[in-house]
């Protein structure tokens, strides 16, 4: 399968790289491990005049920098040197079980990126096909057309979905983004970055890149894990995803923070659900209780966008919630 | 009119030589290696990611050359499953793939190959869960899987010297 023709452009800094942007804007796209754009572009769901590598700029970019109150992880750090980091490894283990629950080992973990994962697209049955399987049907918002297939006639809106594992986790982690342009920088939360928009589903300018992400400096007492359920235990996106933050002192919990994958534009964060945890003990009964609720808040998002029924995906929220915040609990409780 | 289409130089040394060709700059290096440099061992079984028969090592890490430009190998070493007999003989993970009849139809064996080199370069004597979860990303629709499992489970046993099965 073939690529269509674009430039190639591998600027040797990041202020090169900014100004090749800021003048190519929306015409080109940067390229980083290309598991996500280059599969978009073999199936004509984009079309860059030029790609701009960021290969060159990985050893300024990549790599996990602690400073005095928060971490600093470079954009280009790959999925493999995330997840091995010591720190991560050791303390954020549900960072650790989401990046590596991405795809498989030879695919990308060596060669994509956490940026990447972040930047990728929303997905959706009807979107990522072949142009020839597409060609049957007319374009939705996210092509640019004027109606969402799954979403039905009264659909205003694409309702494809995150199913990026590590924004489903370092959500839930409470993570911010640094966006930099040759304007200048900001920061930006990842509730805020991820826009809940499928056709534009991140804040990024045209000029912008992604340097790194902000990360709170992992406290005692908290526990993290990450849920995925998917076809197989290899290579297939989440068809589901919790990804889950707790954390308990004194043996009740002062902070629980969850976000769903692959049920909404962004990763989806319950917190009406999860708010009645505070100042409880983690107790089975409670965690159930926060469980049910999320499935509750989360039946409205479900329709049929993915590959498994959304009647299952809506069963499998409380499921798949109550796995996280037992798993979280027992983290945040000292265990493994 | 249409633009200008310029093409650039791509040179990097491929099983050990060095090459210099002029190719398009979105061409992958699954096409540079199966159609400009003839090495067909590489397979494109999906083209999109999927299916792991155009694994090859650039720079020592696996990637999939179907998704992968070749621009972004350019000065890098990649090694094929071409460059993996060495002077006539077949490597160890080829013999023993071939002893443990991990090879059926064989289109999956050069990522399958691949993936071997990899993980055995990181980890000499992998359990089975670490050789599961490494060829994970490859598909073979004629083993069932065993045989491959067990080619390379029986290369981390073999201590060095007595590895010719
Ligand atoms: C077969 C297959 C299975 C997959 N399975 C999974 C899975 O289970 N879970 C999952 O989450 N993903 C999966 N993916 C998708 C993809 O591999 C991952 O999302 C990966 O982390 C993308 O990273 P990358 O570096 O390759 O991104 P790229 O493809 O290089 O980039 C992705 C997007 O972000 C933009 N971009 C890249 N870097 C930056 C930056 N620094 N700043 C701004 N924009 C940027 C690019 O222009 C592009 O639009 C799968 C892909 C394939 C082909
Ligand atoms: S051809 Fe590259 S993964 Fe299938
Ligand atoms: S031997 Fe036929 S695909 Fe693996």
């Amino acid at each position: 399968m073939s690529l269509p023709y674009f430039e190639y452009l591998a600027p040797q800094g990041l202020a090169e790289a900014l100004e090749l942007k800021a003048l190519w804007g929306q015409r080109a796209a940067w390229l980083s491990g290309g598991s996500d754009l280059l599969v978009r572009a073999k199936q004509g769901l984009v079309s860059p005049e030029a790609v701009i590598s960021l290969k060159n700029l990985s050893p300024k970019l990549s790599g996990l920098r602690e400073e005095a109150d928060h971490l600093r992880l470079g954009a280009q750090t790959t999925l493999h040197q995330a997840l091995n980091h010591p720190l991560i490894a050791r303390e954020l283990p549900g960072l650790a079980e989401a990046l590596s629950a991405i795809g498989a080992p030879t695919l990308q973990q060596r060669v994509a990126t956490v940026g990447g994962n972040l930047c990728a697209q929303t997905r959706c049955l009807h979107y990522n096909q072949s142009a020839l399987w597409r060609a049957g049907l007319a374009p939705c918002f996210k092509l640019g057309g004027e109606l969402c297939h799954p979403g039905g006639a009264t659909a205003d809106r694409c309702r494809s979905t995150c199913q990026s594992d590590g924004a489903v986790m370092l959500t839930a982690l409470g993570a911010s983004v640094v966006l930099q342009s040759s304007a200048g920088q900001r920061a930006l939360a990842l509730s805020d970055f991820f826009t809940g928009q499928g056709e534009r589903p991140q804040d990024l300018a045209p000029d912008e890149l992604l340097t790194h992400i902000i990360l709170e400096r992992p406290e005692p007492g908290l526990g993290t894990t990450y849920i995925k359920m998917a076809s197989r235990g290899a290579m297939d996106f989440p068809l589901l995803s919790a990804g889950a933050a707790l954390r308990v002192e004194g043996g009740l919990v002062t902070s629980a923070r969850l976000a769903l994958g692959a049920v909404f534009a962004a990763p989806l964060v319950l917190k009406t659900a999860m708010d009645p945890l505070l100042g409880l003990p983690p107790t089975p009964e409670n965690l159930a209780q926060a469980a049910a609720q999320a499935g509750r808040d989360a039946a409205p998002f479900m329709i049929e966008n993915h590959s498994a029924p959304a009647a299952w995906r809506a069963q499998m929220v409380p499921v798949a919630v109550e796995r996280a915040l037992a798993k979280a609990a027992q983290r945040a409780l000292g265990g493994v | 009119m249409d633009k200008p289409r310029p093409k650039q130089i791509f040179s990097a040394q491929v099983n050990g030589q060095w090459v210099e060709l002029l190719i398009a700059p979105q061409e992958t290096l699954l096409e540079v290696l199966r159609d400009h440099l003839e090495l067909t061992g590489s397979k494109e079984g999906c083209g999109e990611g999927v299916c792991g028969a155009c694994t090859v090592l650039v720079d020592n890490q696996p990637r999939r050359a179907c998704l992968t430009l070749a621009l972004e190998a350019q000065g890098l070493p990649v090694l094929t499953v071409e460059g993996l007999a060495q002077g006539g003989e077949l490597s160890r993970e080829q013999r023993s793939f071939i002893a443990h009849g991990a090879i059926q139809c064989g289109y999956c064996a050069p990522g399958m190959l691949m993936a071997t080199r990899d993980l055995l370069s990181r980890q000499p004597t992998p359990g089975e869960e670490a050789i599961r979860r490494q060829i994970s990303g490859h598909v073979c629709r004629c083993t069932g899987y065993a045989k491959i499992v067990e080619a390379v489970a029986a290369l981390g046993q073999a201590s060095p010297g007595e590895d010719r099965p």
